[in-house]
């Protein structure tokens, strides 16, 4: 019993008829595994984490957490257990981190509630996490885009749900702020058994903290299972176009497989001719 | 009571520290111009009289001060707030800092309506002459409610989209605008001055008639504003993430946006559009109370009750006995301020 597609039909209702950008899909995320969602451009991940998210309805097909379907959850109690970080998040004008954050603990509350020691524990919890607690009463405004990250991560975090899906969530950041995110996600994962799944692009980052990595392409998956299986040179090859090879290095006292990835031989000659012409 | 309530959502220290003397000062201002509009105007009331006839057993024997002076000066301070508050939702709501009552359509509406009504007694005395000026309000109400509708129902397409909504209304508003302008050029007749002091937005002649027509909707604007208060405050986020955080996005816009419809057609409807009150208010509680809606909705409604009474001061006293309308002066006053707002906004970011 986990969060889980069935048949799921994905796409966006055109003037005229439908596009559909995820043909037919069925999959089962693993409980208190950490997801990566791979692909190219415009293969439809995205599109699949918001509608596992439920914030895309399914032109057919369901998505179910725990047996029950996303629309007959209610949108509080669904926010209890389910999280979702968006790829360009909005802020609101002129609010503290702080703020930011307490607004996690709405499903928590209802209405007219008020914040209880836990809202506040949760909240203070969150910002401890993503080290964001010295930068609470800053605007969130004024952060850097790191920062800023963090605090999104925090806003998500204070919702205490068990499954956390995030669209890109290392895009913007250095190289240095993407580890820290990526590894914030993996403590949290190991120590508190959180069900993540997120799209990443970076291929070596993917395989490196994915436990389960699954590989879309036009809408498909067209594979899933461990990095280290899935990432085929054929698959490789055949799903984002490169010849590339995997190289163990040492680092660390362990060894890290990293990607060498270039164009095809076809493609090389093509641009070198190029250059020739200009030559 | 309500503010308490919602600021569990964003609770913040240093805004609470900053907003009480905030509150005080407005509450003393506010006060303060009471007073001076109930003693102000062609005839000043001395303040021996003003309390004599505000503790007399029998209003009747001061009727400049119970028929016009206090049913005007309360209207002001309602109808003031209303505007602001209602601008302060539809800001929320539309995300746009540029939103105001008139983007739903409703000045537009009501302003129509009240053309129409004017015309239609004109033309046909025998039917209308029952209707006459007492029927002004309701026509405007009429009008605005409908046309709002209207501009939601145009832009509703699987739920409201904000920058959709803002585009229907302005598009809806400027085809109403230039209705008006027609009907007023071309068959203004005897009525244009009288129609053309009610688009200014004023309170000349207004009692407590109109007074207990507003409160009634003031009071349902309030009360349905109350649940909506940290769904107000999560709508400022974007519709996925307000979703996933909980929320019930399009019924809780929906219901934002009948809050601000009503609020603000009600308060058109006795008081002719207020220029620029829903508008600037809202910046400058922002600027008061920032980060937390919910403590934004006090500071709100006092300051639109502040801007509308001292206008409403300012233009009967000013060319005294002449009349100018409060709107054209809170207009005249706010686009400086609207301006200065902008240029310091671009200054930060």
């Amino acid at each position: 019993m986990t969060l889980s597609a069935e048949r799921l039909v994905l796409g966006y209702r055109g003037p005229a008829s439908p596009r559909t950008i995820v043909p037919e899909l069925s999959l089962s995320l693993s409980r208190g595994a950490i997801h990566c969602l791979v692909g190219p451009n415009g293969c439809g991940k995205s599109t699949l984490l918001k509608a596992l998210a439920g914030v895309l309805t399914p032109l057919s097909g369901r998505v179910c957490l725990e047996g029950r379907e996303l629309a007959q959850w209610g949108h509080r109690p669904l926010a209890r257990r389910l999280a979702l970080l968006p790829q360009n998040p909005e802020a609101p004008e002129d609010i503290t981190v702080r703020q930011l954050v307490a607004h996690g603990r709405f499903a928590h509350q209802g209405l007219f509630g008020r914040s209880s020691a836990a809202d506040r524990a949760a909240v203070a919890d969150a910002l401890a996490l993503t080290g964001m607690a010295g930068l609470q009463n800053r605007e969130f405004q004024a952060l850097s885009g790191g920062e800023r990250q963090r605090a999104w991560v925090a806003l998500a975090l204070a919702q205490q749900a068990d499954y956390l899906l995030l669209d890109e969530p290392t895009t913007f950041l250095d190289i240095g702020h993407q580890l820290e995110v990526l590894s914030l996600l993996r403590q949290l994962n190991r120590d508190r058994g959180l069900t993540v799944a997120m799209v990443l692009h970076d291929l070596n980052q993917a395989s490196e903290y994915a436990d389960r990595l699954l590989v879309m392409d036009q809408g498909r998956l067209q594979a899933d299972g461990r990095p280290a299986e899935v990432l085929t040179p054929a698959l490789l090859r055949r799903v984002f176009g490169i010849e590339a090879a995997w190289v163990m290095q040492q680092h660390d006292g362990r060894r890290h497989p990293q990607m060498m990835a270039r164009l095809p031989a076809q493609e090389r000659a093509t641009e070198t001719g190029d250059a020739d012409v200009f030559g | 009571m309500a503010a308490a309530n919602a600021e569990t959502v964003v609770a913040e220290r240093g805004g609470t520290v900053r907003r009480w003397p905030a509150l005080a000062m407005l509450v003393v201002m506010l006060l303060a111009l009471v007073l001076a509009s109930l003693r102000l105007g062609t005839v000043a009331l001395d303040w021996g009289t003003l309390y004599r006839g505000m503790v007399s057993a029998n209003p009747a024997d001061f009727p400049v001060l119970w028929n016009l002076r206090l049913p005007r000066t309360l209207l002001a301070v309602v109808v003031g707030a209303q505007f602001a508050l209602s601008g302060l939702i539809l800001q929320r709501v539309i995300r746009n800092p540029l939103a105001d009552p008139g983007v739903v359509g409703v000045s537009g509406g009501a302003g129509l309506a009240v053309v129409i009504l004017l015309l239609l007694s004109d033309l046909l005395p025998g039917v209308a002459a029952g209707v006459g000026l007492a029927g002004l309000p309701w026509a405007a109400l009429v009008g605005g409610l409908m046309v709002a509708a209207l501009v939601l129902a145009l832009a509703w397409r699987n739920g409201l989209a904000p920058a959709r909504l803002a585009l229907t209304g302005i598009a809806v508003g400027a085809v109403l605008n230039a209705a008006v302008m027609w009907v007023v050029v071309v068959w203004g007749g005897s009525r244009t001055e009288t129609t053309l002091m009610w688009l200014a937005g004023s309170l000349y002649g207004r009692d407590f008639s109109h007074l207990w027509l507003l409160l009634p909707w003031t009071l349902a604007g309030l009360l349905a504003l109350l649940p909506a208060l940290k769904p107000l405050s999560l709508l400022r986020f974007g519709d996925h993430q307000a979703q996933t955080l909980g929320l019930a996005v399009q019924r809780w816009r929906l219901l934002a946006l009948a809050v601000a419809v009503v609020l603000a057609a009600s308060a058109v409807a006795v008081a002719g559009p207020m220029g620029f009150v829903g508008l600037i208010v809202p910046h400058l509680a922002r600027l008061l109370a920032r980060g937390s809606f919910a403590a934004q909705v006090p500071v709100c409604l006092l300051l639109g009750g502040v801007l509308t009474l001292a206008a409403d001061i300012v233009g009967r006293t000013l060319a005294s006995p002449l009349e100018l309308p409060a709107g054209a002066l809170t207009t005249l006053l706010g686009i400086p301020v609207l301006l200065y707002l902008l240029i310091k906004q671009g200054g930060r970011s």
